[in-house]
């Protein structure tokens, strides 16, 4: 004789305790009835028998279960709005690379710019054509040993009762020196009677 | 911070102008240090705006960092004094470190120098 653990209605009990798990889960399950229903058992044999029931769940997709509307719209403009944002973050991004390549840009414009900020030949030559301007009695130049951020040199002039004027008027040289070159500027002027109380120092004499 | 500090430029240079006016009055002959004393009141007087207006402290007369070059800056922010300050700066230097500037240079040779200076220098605060 077998003897059959009847399950049936604890094992319905069961089953329908986990259909409700089920249906938490899945809210708009639809579970079809003739699938936990009934369950059969034979006789005639001594033993124990273990039944198992495979129960399918089906999940019909129905009006309940499927995607809604709202779902639907709501996954439509999140799609948009991502795909606006991926377009705008693409857009933000070339105007970095524009703006970093300006900056490059403007990163070797300042370099040759200070590289000319630093050109002693052409301050040089600016300085000898500014002096040519100024009513200077017989000036002569000379370019003293310096460092290489150094611009020194000494303007020499004959004796003049307008050395003061002299002066000035190279103070507008010297002015422009600094505003366009970045040298530590020494430009002095020396009457011819001065020069036995200079140290001699000169690199070259250059006429003016 | 740098009100404070303006100020005490402004001070100096009162006190650097009591001072060469002592001079003037009773050591005429030592046109050296008349010449350098009328420079270092026109310097404090330019430190007090460069503080004050630029929040600039140059602590060199000539730098290649152009921030550190007085020289520069008055040229470049204070351009109607530049004439009168290079001017007092060169005389003053050569009077500082080539000797005998009392033997060559008088006071009736720089005495509308100085005159000026004081004029012009004393608006500057």
């Amino acid at each position: 004789m077998i003897r059959v653990k009847k399950l049936g209605k604890a094992r319905n009990e069961y089953i329908r305790s986990r259909l409700m798990e089920l249906e938490r889960l899945f809210p708009s399950g639809t579970i079809h009835p003739s699938e936990t229903e009934g369950v059969s058992t034979k006789t005639g044999q001594i033993g124990t028998a273990v039944f198992t029931r495979r129960v399918t769940v089906f999940v019909e997709e129905t009006s309940d279960t499927g995607p809604s509307e709202d779902r639907l719209s709501a996954l439509d403009s999140f799609v948009t709005d991502f795909a606006r944002y991926m377009i705008q973050q693409t857009r933000d991004f070339n105007h970095r690379i524009s703006d970093v390549e300006r900056m490059l840009e403007d990163i070797t414009d300042l370099g040759s710019a200070m590289q000319k900020r630093t050109n002693r030949e052409e301050a040089l030559t600016l300085l000898k054509e500014r002096l040519r301007s100024i009513p200077l009695p017989n000036p002569e130049l000379q370019l003293l040993k310096t460092d290489p951020t150094e611009f020194r040199l000494r303007v020499i002039i004959d004796d003049t009762d307008k050395y003061f004027e002299c002066l000035k008027a190279m103070a507008s040289v010297v002015g422009e020196l600094h505003r366009k070159y970045d040298f530590e500027i020494d430009v002095t002027l020396f009457q011819r009677s001065e020069l036995s109380s200079i140290k001699e120092n000169v690199e070259e004499t250059i006429t003016v | 911070m740098s009100q404070n500090l303006s100020q005490q430029h402004i001070e100096q240079s009162e006190h650097n102008k009591d001072f060469l006016q002592e001079i003037i009055a009773n050591f005429p002959d030592y046109t050296d240090w008349i010449i350098t004393v009328t420079f270092y009141f026109a310097l404090h007087r330019v430190q007090a705006r460069l503080l004050k207006d630029f929040n600039l402290d140059p602590d060199r007369h000539e730098h290649r960092n152009p921030m550190r070059s007085r020289n520069k800056l008055v040229q470049l922010l204070l351009p109607n004094y530049w004439e009168d300050y290079h001017t007092l700066y060169h005389e003053s230097r050569k009077a500082r470190y080539h000797p005998n500037y009392h033997k060559r240079i008088n006071i009736t040779d720089i005495r509308d120098l100085i005159l000026d200076a004081l004029k012009l220098f004393e608006n500057v605060r």
